[in-house]
Formats: structure tokens, C-alpha cells, sequence
């Protein structure tokens, strides 16, 4: 069985009406009936009555005259009425006088007054017959109520009949009017279904009236429109946004083919670039093996020949010699650490070792032009595990260039320890008071071939490559190399390197 | 005098540092590759041996191992002369045999002293 709050509304409400319709039906029929009986009653007490005294008055004269067969005459006229069960005339006296129908017997004792009764489904009636002041005697009736039953038992079924139709009557205008009201919602429920089913929100639900449900339906119409222009808007933005995505994605595919493309050239030039370095490199070295050979073979003839003027200019020869060298050298090695094919090595380096050999190569260089070059470290350095050879010609760049542009100064390497992240660092100071950079060439001085002033390789020399091949063995150290300076007071470039040290036992020089 | 086996594939550069080499007293023997080198060395019995590492063919490795692998050369003192004096050029070296190590272009004092030092040790 179906829960009212479960069934459709076109139920709940048909059954609603039928149950109010029906009770009040019921109601009202009921009322109706017990009237109708009350009714029915008094009508036939009146009517027995009024037969009860016109009976009296035709007796009157059988009862004053004692004329027992003219009553009996008159009662017998009773018979016309079917319902009339018994008659009886008492004479003044109270004593039975004449009956209906003949033979009839034991009537109830008399009463002294009128009286009108329903005594066990039958009507009795006592009526005095009276002569001026004078009371004849008692005319009693006793009717059957057989009319009565039938009566109200047509009443009944007439009232059931009227009851059912009218029942199927508000069944049927309930129909009607669940119509007028269920129809619109559920018109309105069937579009909202096919909104979420199909999600096709172009639906509409038809308004039918001004009343309340017209109201939801223009709000729910109202809903939908908003829904289907932010769609359609939706949808815009969508297949704009896919072609814009589309054009995007080939962009970026045709870019990055083009950038791999470039990039696979640009390694391929790299490295060819760097094999040629390195090939070059190595190409010029032997035939100035042979002229730095041979000129200090000729100086040495020159010298014991005592051709002092030529041993000299064969000394300029040497050193313009040993330039070049230190140039193809620093070719070779950029070329190197740009194709990625120098390592660094670990071996044990004693600093003091490096940093005294350093300062006494150099120091006839600084003396040349009036420098003073000192180095300061603190006594008791532990040996570390690193490169001595790029340390030390990260240190002789560095000092060589301090001593060539500084004239009549000093030139400081001081190395400090420190800690970095808990591990130990060494910072490498080299100061000088010579003619410093301005900030703009600062940036530049890391740079291959750059010089602070395209002037200053001529009259200083140099290669220009010195500080960029530091930076990168300083870089391939771990550490890194910084520089401050002030034009005309002097720069300072610091080397940062992480010196771990020698594992116990291990070692090996 | 001390006799010297230069091994060097470049002959201007054998030249000039035989001759600087000659200048000093040294009786010098040259040789442009390896295997000529085993053989002068059998034949002459240098009390030295200058070896240049970047030869072609047999390079100078080579030519130190089999040197020590030759009864009569099994103890001649060796130098080698390399292009580079990195950690690991020294280290290979040694390791096939040189006693000492010499970088290219050579400082001649650096070098006499090195050839005087290793002589004066006498053979091991």
C-alpha cells in the first residue's frame, strides 16, 4: 500500500476530495434520514389520531345508546386501514365494549387520559370519547409501523444511491480540478526531468494562469534562460578557447622544433668549435716548442759569443714565446672545460706549498713594477683533498693580473678559513692598490677575451682569457670567484672553495 | 760522459734540445718513434732515457713498459716529456714506468737538473 505522502499529487488530491465530499455526504445524509423517520412518526400519530376521534365520534352514539353491534360496525370499518392491527371501545366503565377484528383479545389495561405512544414497533393510541363533560368511554388503536420500515427503508436506499452518485460526482469533478492544478506542476515536473535528463535547457514550461504555479513557471522558465545564455556563453569561450589552445600548441610545437633544431646546431658548432680549439691548440704548440728551443739555444751561442745586444733581443723573442704559450694554454684549457672535458682532481694539496711557490714565481714579476708582493696565511693549515694544479693557476691569474695592473703598490694574498654548511672553506684574498674597474666593467671582466678597456691588453698584455678560464676552474672546483673594486684605489677578487679534508689513512701524494 | 736517448717524434724540437742538451756535455742519441727507440736503446745503452709521451704509433707509455720489460733497459733511468702536467698525466707516468716527469715546452735548467739528479741516484 502506497503512503499518502508517496502517491502522486493527482491522488492525494482526488482522495482528499472524495474523503471530505464523502463524509459531509454521509453527515448530512444521515441528519436527513433521521429527520425523515421523526417525521414520518409524527405524521402517522396524528393521522391515527385523527382517525382514533372520528372513530369516538361515530361511536358516540353506540356507546350512550349501548348499542355494542353498531360499535362493532363501526370498528369493523378499520379494516380498510392495513396497518391496523387492533381496536378496541371501552365503555365508560373501562370494560371492553367492541373490538377489532372480531375476536380480539387481552388489550392492555386502560389509561385514564389521551395518550399516543410507539409501544414495541407499534403505535397505540388511548383516546377519551367525551359527551358534554361527560366521558363515554375509550376508543384504543394499535397500528403496525409495516408502512414505517418500508419507508425508511426506501429512505435508506434512496440516501445510499444519492450517497454513491454523488460520491462518483466528486470523483469525477475531482479529476477536473486535480486537472486544473496537478497539471500545470506536473507539466512543469516533466520539463524540469527533461532539463537534468537531456540537460537540454532550450525546454519550456507552459504557464496556464496568474496563480502561483503560473508564478514558478515564469521563475523556472526565468532559471533556464539564465542557464542556456551562460551555456551559450560557456560554449563560446570554450571554442574560443580551443582554438586559441590549438593555435597555442602548434606555436609552441613549430618553436620547440625550431629551438631543438637550433640547439642541436648550436651544440654541433660547440663542439666543433671546441675540438678545433683543442686540435689548434695542440697544432701550435710544437712549432713553438721549436722557436722557444731554438731561441734559448741561439741566446746561449749569443751570450758566449758575447753578442750581448742580440742574446737581449733573443730574450724579448723568448718572452713574447712564452706569451703566446700561456695563451694557447688557456685556449686549450676554456676549450676543455667547455666541452666538459676537464675533471678535477682530488689529491692532497698542502696550501701553504701552493701558495709560497705562487708568490715566489711571481714575485720578480710584481718587482718590476715597483709592487711589493706579500702572502699571509694562518700557521697550521691542514692539508685538503682538491686540485692543486687549477688552484694553482686560479692563484697565478690572479696574482699576475693584481701585479700587472698595479705600479708602485702592493699586492696582498690572504687565505682565510671558514665554514659553509658545515664543511670546511678556504677564502683566497688577492688585493691590490692598482688602478681598479668602474662597476660597468666589472660585469664584464668574467667574459672570454674581455678586458676592462679594449686599451688595456695593449698596454698592460695579457690574454683576456685569465679571468674567465679562473671563474670556470674556480667553478669546477665547487667554488666560486667574486670581485669588488673601486677605479683608481685598487680590486679585490676573492676565490671561495670548499677544501674537505684527507680522510683518515687515506692519502697518497 | 753521461749519454741521453731523445725520443721525440717532432725534429726540429729533437734538434734544438739535443743540441741544448750537447751544449752541456751530454752525449745525445735520437729517435723518432718507439720502436726505433727499444732498438737504439739496446744497442747504445744511454744512461738515460728523454721520453716524449705524445708519439704516434707506439706512444711513450708504451715505449717505457717495454723498456722495463728489456733486461738491458730494465733499469735506465726515464724522463717523460708531456704536453700537460696534470695530476693524472704524472700518475700514468709513473705508473708505466717513467721516474720522472718534465712538461713541454721544457725549461732547459729545469730539465738538467732533473737529468743530473736521476744520474747522480745511480741505477736502482
Amino acid at each position: 500500500m502506497l503512503r499518502f505522502d508517496d502517491m502522486p499529487l493527482r491522488r492525494k488530491i482526488t482522495l482528499g476530495m472524495v474523503l471530505v465530499a464523502g463524509l459531509a455526504l454521509v453527515l448530512s445524509s444521515a441528519a436527513y434520514m433521521v429527520f425523515q423517520a421523526r417525521l414520518l412518526r409524527q405524521t402517522k400519530a396524528r393521522r391515527a389520531l385523527t382517525l382514533a376521534q372520528v372513530v369516538g365520534d361515530n361511536s358516540r352514539a353506540a356507546l350512550a345508546f349501548n348499542d355494542a353491534a353498531a360499535a362493532a360496525q363501526i370498528l369493523q370499518s378499520m379494516s380498510a386501514n392495513p396497518d391496523m392491527e387492533r381496536a378496541c371501545l371501552f365503555d365508560a366503565s373501562g370494560a371492553v365494549f367492541a373490538v377489532y377484528p372480531a375476536g380480539a383479545s387481552s388489550f392492555p389495561p386502560l389509561e385514564p387520559g389521551d395518550k399516543t405512544e410507539f409501544r414495541s414497533g407499534d403505535l397505540i393510541v388511548f383516546h377519551g370519547i367525551q359527551q358534554r363533560e361527560e366521558r363515554l368511554g375509550t376508543i384504543y388503536l394499535q397500528v403496525g409501523s409495516t408502512d414505517l420500515r418500508t419507508a425508511s427503508r426506501l429512505n435508506l436506499l434512496f440516501t445510499l444511491g444519492l450517497l454513491g452518485a454523488l460520491v462518483l460526482l466528486a470523483i469525477a469533478l475531482s479529476f477536473r480540478v486535480q486537472r486544473v492544478i496537478t497539471a500545470p506542476l506536473l507539466d512543469l515536473a516533466g520539463v524540469a526531468k527533461r532539463v537534468s535528463d537531456r540537460k537540454d535547457y532550450s525546454a519550456r514550461a507552459k504557464r496556464r494562469g496568474r496563480d502561483e504555479i503560473g508564478t514558478l513557471v515564469d521563475a523556472f522558465n526565468g532559471m533556464l534562460e539564465q542557464i542556456e545564455g551562460r551555456d551559450a556563453q560557456l560554449g563560446e569561450y570554450r571554442d574560443h578557447l580551443e582554438e586559441q589552445v590549438a593555435s597555442r600548441t602548434e606555436e609552441l610545437f613549430t618553436a620547440n622544433r625550431e629551438l631543438l633544431v637550433a640547439k642541436q646546431k648550436a651544440e654541433e658548432v660547440s663542439r666543433a668549435k671546441s675540438a678545433f680549439l683543442a686540435n689548434m691548440s695542440h697544432e701550435l704548440r710544437t712549432p713553438l716548442n721549436a722557436i722557444i728551443l731554438y731561441t734559448d739555444l741561439m741566446k746561449e751561442q749569443a751570450v758566449d759569443s758575447g753578442r750581448t745586444q742580440d742574446a737581449a733581443d733573443l730574450d724579448r723573442v723568448s718572452g713574447s714565446a712564452d706569451h703566446l704559450l700561456r695563451l694557447i694554454n688557456d685556449v686549450l684549457d676554456l676549450s676543455k672545460v667547455e666541452a666538459g672535458k676537464m675533471s678535477a682532481a682530488s689529491e692532497p694539496v698542502q696550501v701553504s706549498a701552493v701558495v709560497e711557490e705562487i708568490v715566489h714565481a711571481l714575485r720578480p714579476m710584481a718587482g718590476k713594477r715597483g709592487n711589493t708582493l706579500e702572502a699571509s696565511y694562518p700557521p697550521g693549515l691542514p692539508p685538503f683533498l682538491g686540485d692543486a694544479t687549477k688552484l694553482r693557476q686560479i692563484l697565478y691569474n690572479l696574482l699576475s693580473n693584481a701585479c700587472k695592473f698595479t705600479e708602485n703598490g702592493q699586492v696582498l694574498l690572504e687565505v682565510l678559513p671558514f665554514q659553509r654548511e658545515a664543511a670546511p672553506w678556504l677564502r683566497f684574498i688577492v688585493k691590490d692598490t692598482g688602478i681598479g674597474m668602474s662597476g660597468e666593467h666589472l660585469g664584464r671582466i668574467f667574459h672570454d677575451f674581455t678586458q676592462a678597456e679594449e686599451s688595456t691588453s695593449r698596454r698592460y698584455g695579457g690574454t683576456g682569457l685569465g679571468l674567465s678560464l679562473s671563474r670556470r676552474l674556480g667553478q669546477l672546483l665547487g667554488g666560486n670567484i667574486a670581485v669588488e673594486s673601486v677605479p683608481g684605489e685598487g680590486s679585490t677578487f676573492t676565490l671561495e672553495l670548499p677544501t674537505p679534508p684527507i680522510p683518515a689513512g687515506g692519502g697518497d701524494a | 760522459m753521461p749519454s741521453l736517448l731523445l725520443v721525440e717524434d717532432n725534429e726540429l724540437n729533437s734538434d734544438a734540445l739535443g743540441r741544448l742538451l750537447a751544449r752541456r756535455g751530454f752525449t745525445v742519441f735520437h729517435a723518432p718513434d718507439g720502436p726505433r727507440a727499444l732498438e737504439m736503446a739496446e744497442r747504445e745503452r744511454p744512461d738515460l732515457v728523454l721520453l716524449d709521451i705524445g708519439l704516434p704509433g707506439m706512444d711513450g707509455h708504451e715505449v717505457a713498459r717495454a723498456l722495463r720489460l728489456r733486461p738491458g733497459t730494465a733499469k735506465v733511468p726515464i724522463i717523460a716529456l708531456t704536453a700537460h702536467a696534470t695530476a693524472a698525466d704524472r700518475a700514468a707516468a709513473l705508473e708505466s714506468g717513467c721516474d720522472d716527469f718534465e712538461v713541454k715546452p721544457v725549461a732547459i735548467a729545469s730539465l738538467v737538473a732533473r737529468i743530473e739528479a736521476l744520474l747522480a741516484r745511480g741505477p736502482l
